[in-house]
């Protein structure tokens, strides 16, 4: 979904402090914040804002539907402002809008941090007046539905998944995981920044591959980029290298493909011992099919034998760019 | 609890081979008396720390795991359906264990435990009981059966089947948190009649052929569920804890649904299909369940009904789709939506 990028000073500030901001009342909908363990989950009604402006900017999905007329005209005016200042960038890669997102997983009440852009202070303040009336009470709701069904899962296995994910990977997992629900998620409905020490995780909580028991494969699979990367951390360093032994140019989502074997198998597993019979969201959504095109037979033979202990993590690299990668 | 006037109410979701539900029995005095006993034992399994996890309230819904519930429904689906034993029973357990499923063979005979006045009551006792001893009145031969096999299940299965029940009712419980009372007054609306008082849910690693049945009257109704069955587990959860105690409301040919289809069927001198009244209550549990999720955030949720129209109810999703959906969205009534589904439906 997403690569792990260094988070900026002020990131590492808004999750020590994990403030929120005042959310819709109805404990029926659940808390609007939980802790279990190193997860810190919330439901902050100007990071849900910040996003949905965002991916009507960039992607282009709707206003809220009871916005008419002149409040319309002033949400369209707050997207353009968006548009404008998003420019090309990405939230996932670009620092300043990585430290937009962290100032405002800690906003509180009706003040904006003051390291908020002057561009988007403005269009924030025009647009959560018709957010609060017109869509936060839903969005709320469905972030704290989801929070509370994420919350058992966590409790039971969060410490076993950890220390299965830290094993398999060779390295510890992210500290401290600041998980933000929203409505939207950038482009692909979930994305992480940050590093071992912290990681901030945006998840979008009406995606249905996040649902369900699918919330708690996405709770290890974005935390773990924060220790996984391209070609460095835990899986691309080690394919780097074997790559560079072996004369062999890796496919580019490779990486991406072994994480995602990795975190849906121990999930699975997770889950089985439970007595749930779980299918791994790259089986589920087909993308076998897609973008890892040619992965499967590579990673259920030789990932799945290291994560079985019948060889090692190098061996097991070793197999899989022999079988999925062109010469250099 | 009003025991005296505790009728039985019992059907398995996903069959509809029921018995004639006529003349529908009154409890037995040593059902009454297990039923006494079941309310100090929760309040004893309820008080208990150690058990916090074993059992759960939300609302009129008490949810439990109970190794005695626990082992009685396995063996019960062991002698009758034929499962295998406990994985880590090895020579003289396993021989032990094969005796024990042997005598509940015998002491079951042709009876099924959703109807049968002695096996309601036996599981009733069962659920109510918190310790290490028997309650009194269990069949003798079921007793011993029980007593030799429970160290054997402690030692070879129980911890796994308690870890996976407990699992399935601490992911129920926010389910039911945020959505019961808006289903059960939706429920209630729908049939015209007040959702059962109490709900007992005995979550097991087993329950008889389909993975659920319920048994109860409209003060309390005693569901037992199966917590490895996938249409019992995640968001589908939520239906089956819908669905389970709506059997209490709803019946072939009487309660609600039921006397109005044969009401209907009469006047229109059809004979209904067999099991039209279970459909349509899988329709109503399974539709309000889509709908509380949607409001929820939750929009691919796919009824169980619809995984059962090719299989167990072919000629039934297009009359229950149009009319009963109507009905649902207030633009029929109630008799008007049974009416066009018996003329689609009855032969």
């Amino acid at each position: 979904m997403t690569r792990h990028r260094r988070q900026t000073a002020l990131f590492f500030a808004a999750v020590t402090v994990s403030l929120l901001a005042p959310a819709a009342n109805g404990t029926k909908n659940g808390p609007a914040e939980v802790t279990v363990g190193r997860y810190h989950l919330q439901s902050n009604v100007w990071v849900c804002l910040h996003q949905r402006l965002m991916h009507n900017a960039r992607f282009g999905s709707r206003a809220p539907l009871s916005l008419s007329g002149e409040r319309l005209d002033r949400w369209k005016e707050a997207v353009a402002a968006y548009r404008s200042f998003l420019g090309e960038r990405s939230p996932v890669f670009d620092s300043e809008l990585r430290a937009i997102d962290s100032a405002l997983a800690r906003a509180e009440g009706d003040e904006l941090p003051r390291s908020i852009p002057p561009a988007l202070v403005q269009a924030l303040h025009v647009a959560m007046p018709l957010y609060r009336e017109a869509q936060w009470p839903s969005d709320d709701r469905y972030n704290r539905f989801w929070i509370a069904f994420a919350r058992p899962l966590l409790e039971s296995t969060e410490t076993e998944l950890i220390a299965a994910h830290a094993r398999a990977f060779g390295t510890p997992f992210s500290k401290e995981i600041l998980v933000d629900l929203t409505p939207f998620a950038w482009q692909v409905g979930a994305y992480t920044t940050g590093d071992a020490k912290m990681v901030h995780v945006i998840i979008s909580s009406t995606l249905p591959g996040n649902q369900e028991f699918g919330a708690l494969e996405s709770l290890m699979h974005e935390p773990s980029h924060g220790i996984v990367d391209e070609e460095s951390g835990a899986i691309g360093a080690d394919l780097a290298r074997t790559a560079r032994e072996l004369g062999m140019k890796p496919p580019p989502n490779l990486w991406h493909a072994v994480m995602f074997y990795t975190c849906g198998e121990l999930t699975r597993r997770a889950l089985e011992e439970r007595g749930v019979t779980y299918v791994p969201y790259m089986i589920r959504t087909g993308m076998y099919d897609r973008g890892f095109r040619g992965f499967r037979q590579p990673l259920e033979s030789h990932w799945q034998a290291w994560l079985d202990g019948k060889i090692s993590e190098t061996e097991a690299l070793r197999r899989i760019l022999k079988d999925t990668s062109s010469d250099k | 609890m009003i025991l005296d006037t505790l009728k039985l109410h019992s059907y398995p979701r996903g069959s509809d081979n029921f018995p004639d539900r006529r003349g529908h029995p009154f409890l037995s005095a040593l059902h009454m008396t297990v039923a006494v006993l079941t309310l100090s034992a929760h309040a004893a399994l309820a008080s208990g720390t150690a058990q916090a996890n074993a059992l759960i309230d939300v609302g009129r819904y008490h949810l439990q795991s109970n190794p005695w519930v626990n082992l009685h429904q396995r063996l019960l689906y062991e002698a009758s359906f034929k499962t295998d034993p406990p994985a880590g029973l090895k020579r003289s357990a396993l021989s032990k264990w094969t005796s024990v499923v042997d005598s509940y063979r015998n002491f079951l005979g042709k009876r099924n435990p959703i109807v049968d006045h002695e096996l309601i009551a036996m599981n009733l006792a069962l659920s109510g009981t918190a310790g290490a001893d028997l309650p009194p009145g269990i069949p003798q031969p079921a007793a011993s059966a029980l007593k030799t096999a429970m160290p054997l299940y402690r030692t070879a299965q129980w911890e796994k089947d308690d870890r996976i029940n407990r699992f399935w009712m601490s992911l129920a419980r926010p389910l039911l948190e945020s959505a019961a009372e808006e289903l059960i007054a939706a429920n209630e609306k729908v049939y015209g009649l007040p959702f059962p008082k109490r709900i007992t849910v005995d979550v097991c690693s087993f329950a008889w052929e389909f993975g659920a049945y319920t048994v109860g009257t409209p003060e309390a109704a005693h569901v037992v569920i199966s917590s490895t069955d996938p249409g019992s587990q995640g968001f589908r959860a939520l239906e089956s804890l819908l669905h389970e105690p709506s059997h209490i409301l709803v019946a072939p040919a009487s309660g609600a649904i039921g006397s109005d289809l044969v009401k209907t069927a009469a006047e229109l001198n059809l004979k209904m299909p067999r099991g039209l009244w279970h459909a349509i209550l899988f329709y109503t549990a399974g539709e309000l369940t889509r709908r509380a999720l949607a409001e929820r955030g939750v929009t691919d949720y796919a009824p169980t009904i619809t995984l059962m129209y090719k299989g167990v109810y072919p000629g039934f999703q297009k009359p229950l789709e149009t009319h009963w959906q109507a009905f649902l969205d207030g633009s029929v009534s109630r008799d008007a939506a049974i009416r066009e589904i018996v003329k689609e439906t009855a032969h």
